[in-house]
């Protein structure tokens, strides 16, 4: 008796389900295999499932996941509101635990070791900052525009960051800017993003073009500013304030980096920001990693026909730079699919936080769609030669099982959550 | 509600737009810039290492000790091999199936991608032969780098031996890949980074048939190699082979240092082994043998053996004494044939008669450095005879006895000074006195020390008060310029008066006293000798000293192990030392002769070194 209710249950809650965001990423996870196979693949190792190799490693990491995701859909939705501090305890502990002791890879700290099983602390780190913040927020009396409670929320973001940061994980420390958003939808004010994004424009200017042009524009801006806003006072104390901010800020980069940075520190920058070629280094992995995008054409070499990401000129073939696969073998009607595929799943996850009932869930949904957003832009980006080589996974697609595992379980917390909502 | 609504559609517009940007970007390079589409895909890339040629090593007057000569390796990449006939290339290069069959597993292993190398150091002519038909063996290429040979087969020990890299350097560091050399021991190891210089890379285009098509962009991504940089030590060629040729057919050590510098004229460690047998394709092999010989040819003694020191002890612990004025010049000890610690138990002495320290030390007198050492030991001001050892010990520190000195050569032992620790250990808290430990006033028991400390020891003297860090390498040159080092002196704190004392007991020694046979004429030698009591069989001869007596140029230090008295055995090798440094020529004969002939190490080494033939040599 009780069992055929728990089963009318659990078919109510599959129809429930958001379709359209479960049919895409199962097709994200799918097409990934599909890459990681290919920069597995050669003449003389063509088996679809060796557990040795990438691939066969990939098969069970997505099996995983998927028991995870079904263990999740079968809990009980108001769970995770109650345990999201301690998820985010955990995951603060964890960190710590690998500061310690954890293993270095790619000069990186921060896998744990359980028995032949690794796990990134930083994924389950992003997972355990999503549920904090969000319960953080849809406190009642809580609210982001008093000082205070902003000052808790920053601290909530920046305490795993700095930690992250410290085991030299810049890609994953950045991801954890992405909680902005979160902060934003509940009322922080836009300046909290256009501020950073300002600074990060005019200094990128100054290094990129020296001082000269960058105090020109602003003075211009200035100028313009200026005979516009003549009238309104308001508007012109504004202008005043960002024509000296961003003056200071030009000279300031400006001094530091030719007066206090020394020359080996000067030369890793310009290699950054691309000024500067590192002919075998991380410019040169950039450049091979274009030339197998570029050599995709519009329609792609073929699955399993891509030559350039064969050889592995490209490193972290499977992990960093699989879109670079997607880009040789489907051309750019596989990687414009791909990208545009990955905006509809970022626009569902933001229909589906703004029809929840709870704030917890709303604001979980955009912590969802911000750090799956970063990952997206940042991951890309660096194989398109448009943001630094910080090596970090393209969510369902990359292999790698950590990584697999936490969006996977990010993900469907938020179905779950989702599919609950519309019982209320 | 309204500004809720305008939120979302900021965070749905950022998101759009940086999805619009992906998208002109990817149009950009796949669809409208041919830069890179052009790049052909029947093409690839193969990455080739340059290696630098390592860095030499040279003697004090620039004779080279260590250079190089080029080889030619067979490199794969595995993944890149297709339809190999495995028996037409081992056929080509000469090589067994069975091994080749191995290496090439172990490249797969290593990375399908990454270039191995499968066949090492092929002939000029093999490399002739095997370039013709490389398209035949897709996958393969030859590498031509330089490879180490030491030209003289001279001072193993210091300068040491490369090694191909282990799975834990590869792991450790980013620089080295398998198949690397790094140096392993000596010289070669503790200055690898210095001397391997840095490697380089060339991109180079490669066709479907594995035949080069030119250079990747025609050359301008390529790093060249930057050569290592040379060594200059300090050793003395001439006299380092002299001291392996007194040494030849003895267990032992020699080292000679200058003073003034800390620099070492000359390392003699007996038995040694040719280091060119640790080269090249039977490297493994012969390394086996090296290492089971129960002789220990591949051990550094001087810088790695203990002995107790025996009565070489006798000058620093009179030195001690004195500063501390436990003893003055004037004091006397009667010595009746031994030291009567008790009814049963007497140290016994050779000597008899009346002596001060200087005369004590003449003569090595037991008894009276027994005395000396028992005063020092339960000195009113010391609470016990705990107290006092530790202050003893924390004597000889000062000298380095019992330390590590800093050598630029791994494997420095620490030799062992007792400290009260050890004997409470041994006896319990205050369960042992100065006559317990009596033996330790005459170098004997628990103490001993390495060769090293030994030789610095008559550095000390020979400085009256100091020492440089003893060192091989004085500086180290680039292409563009020598980097001086800067090794660092210490000062013993112990009145120059005393040390002018002992070093005229030293100078006795040799003129009129244990050592008085091995006197050369014409130059004020002064010097100890000790020997050593051992549970391994006859005691060990040790001789330590400098000449000449002012203005010193040579410390020396001789250990020959169970060769009988120090003064029979290890002072005429150190005086040969001293005369073939300073003169340059030998006026005892009979002496050398004496030497050359005592060998008691009949067998024959454990590789033989005539078989290695050298290849051209390119420095």
């Amino acid at each position: 008796m009780n069992s055929a209710i728990g089963q009318r249950k659990n078919s109510y809650l599959l129809e429930r389900v958001d379709f359209i965001a479960v049919a895409i990423v199962f097709i994200l996870m799918a097409f990934g295999w599909m890459n990681i196979y290919s920069t597995e693949y050669s003449d003389d190792q063509k088996k679809i499932i060796d557990f040795s190799l990438s691939n066969g490693k990939q098969i069970i990491n997505i099996s995983i996941a998927m028991g995870v995701a079904v263990i999740i859909l079968l809990l009980s939705a108001r769970l995770f509101d109650t345990i999201s501090y301690f998820v985010y305890a955990v995951a603060i502990v964890l960190l710590l635990y690998t500061l310690v002791s954890g293993k270095v890879v790619h000069a990186a700290k921060g896998w744990i070791q359980f028995g032949g099983f690794q796990l990134q602390a930083a994924e389950v780190a992003k997972l355990g900052a999503a549920m904090a913040l969000a319960k953080f927020v849809s406190t009642h009396g809580i609210d982001v525009r008093k000082v205070k409670d902003r000052m808790i929320a920053f601290a909530i973001i920046l305490l795993p960051l700095l930690i992250v940061l410290f085991q030299n994980d810049t890609g994953s420390a950045i991801v954890f800017f992405a909680f902005v958003f979160v902060l934003y939808r509940e009322g922080l004010s836009i300046l909290y993003i256009v501020i950073p994004v300002l600074i990060a424009i005019i200094s990128l200017s100054v290094l990129l073009l020296g001082i000269l042009p960058v105090i020109e524009v602003i003075a211009g801006i200035g100028l313009v500013g200026f005979l516009i806003f003549r009238r309104s006072k308001r508007m012109l104390t504004f202008l005043a304030i960002f024509v000296i901010s961003a003056s200071c800020l030009t000279g300031g980069v400006s001094y530091g980096f030719n007066h206090v940075f020394k020359d080996y520190q000067r030369e890793r920058i310009n290699i950054l920001i691309g000024k500067e070629v590192d002919k075998q280094g991380a410019g040169y992995n950039v450049r091979q990693s274009l030339i197998a995008i570029g050599s995709g054409g519009a329609t792609g070499k073929g699955f399993l026909k891509g030559t350039q990401t064969k050889y592995r000129f490209v490193p972290k073939q499977s992990t960093d730079f699989i879109f670079c696969t997607v880009g040789e073998e489907y051309g750019f009607i596989g990687s414009a699919a791909l990208v545009l595929l990955y905006i509809t799943l970022l626009y569902r996850i933001i229909i589906i936080s703004e029809r929840q009932k709870f704030t917890f869930n709303r604001a979980y949904g955009y912590g969802v769609a911000s750090v799956l957003f970063f990952h997206f832009a940042i991951n890309i980006g660096m194989a398109l030669g448009l943001f630094p080589v910080v090596g970090i996974p393209l969510p369902f697609v990359s292999y790698g099982g950590s990584s697999m595992l936490s969006f996977t379980a990010m993900m469907f917390i938020l179905l779950k959550l989702d599919a609950a909502n519309s019982e209320y | 509600m309204n500004e809720n609504g305008n939120r979302t559609r900021v965070v749905q517009g950022i998101i759009i737009l940086v999805g619009f940007f992906f998208l002109v970007r990817l149009l950009y390079i796949q669809l409208i810039d041919k830069d890179y589409r052009q790049f052909a895909s029947d093409n690839s890339l193969r990455k080739e290492t340059i290696f630098p040629p390592r860095g030499l090593i040279l003697d004090r007057n620039g004779v080279l000790l260590a250079g190089n000569e080029t080889i030619y390796d067979v490199m794969v990449i595995p993944a890149k091999v297709k339809d190999l006939d495995t028996n037409a290339i081992c056929k080509l290069l000469d090589v067994d199936k069975t091994d080749f069959e191995d290496a090439y597993d172990k490249a797969d292993y290593y990375s399908k991608y990454k270039p191995s190398p499968i066949v090492r150091e092929i002939t000029p002519e093999q490399y002739g032969r095997f370039e013709e038909r490389l398209f035949e063996f897709r996958g393969f290429f030859v590498q031509a780098r330089t490879m180490r040979y030491y030209p003289l087969d001279v001072a193993p020990h210091a300068i040491g031996y490369l090694g191909e890299v282990t799975d834990n350097d590869i792991d450790t560091s980013d620089y080295y890949k398998m198949g690397d050399y790094i140096g392993a021991s000596g010289l070669e190891k503790s200055y690898e980074k210095v001397l391997r210089g840095k490697k380089g890379g060339r991109l180079i285009l490669v066709d479907a048939l594995n035949r080069e098509q030119g250079r990747y962009m025609d050359g301008k991504g390529d790093i060249p190699a930057e050569p290592g940089a040379s060594l200059n030590t300090g050793l003395d060629l001439k006299l380092q082979q002299y001291g392996e040729k007194l040494m030849r057919g003895k267990k032992g050590s020699i080292i000679c240092i200058d003073p003034q510098t800390g620099e070492i004229l000359a390392m003699v460690s007996m038995p040694d082994y040719d280091p060119n047998v640790l080269l090249g394709r039977d490297r493994s092999h012969n390394y086996g043998k090296l290492i089971l010989d129960p002789d220990k040819p591949l051990f550094n003694r001087a810088i790695s053996a203990r002995y107790p020191p025996g009565s070489t002890l006798k000058t620093v612990e009179a030195l001690l004494a004195l500063q501390q004025h436990v003893i003055t010049k004037t004091t006397t000890y009667t010595c009746t044939g031994g030291y009567h610690l008790s009814a049963a138990h007497t140290i016994h002495c050779h000597a008899d008669g009346t002596f001060n320290a200087r005369e004590a030390i003449k003569m090595s007198c037991n008894t009276y450095y027994c005395n000396v050492f028992r005063t020092f030991i339960d000195q009113r001001r010391f609470g016990n005879a705990a107290e006092g050892l530790d202050n003893w010990k924390e004597g000889l520190s000062s000298f380095g006895l019992g330390t590590k000195l800093g050598i630029d050569i791994p494997n420095e032992a620490r030799g062992l000074v007792p400290n009260a620790k050890f004997y409470n250990h041994y006896y319990g808290v205050g369960g042992w006195k100065s006559s317990n430990v009596i033996s330790l006033g005459i170098g004997q028991a628990e103490i001993s020390l390495t060769p090293l400390q030994l030789a610095n020891q008559a550095a000390i003297m020979a400085n009256r008060g100091y020492y440089i860090t003893p060192h091989f390498v004085r500086s180290i040159s680039t292409k563009e310029k020598t980097i001086t080092l800067n090794w660092p002196k210490k000062y013993i704190n112990i009145d120059s008066t005393y040390f002018n004392y002992v070093v005229d007991a030293m100078e006795d020694v040799v003129e009129h006293g244990t050592a008085s046979l091995s006197k050369v004429p014409g130059m004020p030698i002064c010097g100890k000798t000790g020997t050593a009591e051992n549970p391994h069989g006859k005691d060990h001869a040790i001789f330590i000293g400098f000449a000449p007596k002012y203005k010193p140029k040579i410390a020396v230090v001789v250990i020959i192990e169970n060769a009988g008295f120090g003064a029979e055995w290890a002072a005429p090798v150190a005086t040969l030392m001293m005369e073939k440094y300073i003169k340059d020529s030998i006026s005892r004969p009979n002496w050398e002769k004496w030497i050359l002939d005592a060998t008691y190490l009949h067998k024959k080494p454990a590789v033989d070194s005539t078989s290695i033939k050298y290849k051209g040599v390119d420095e």
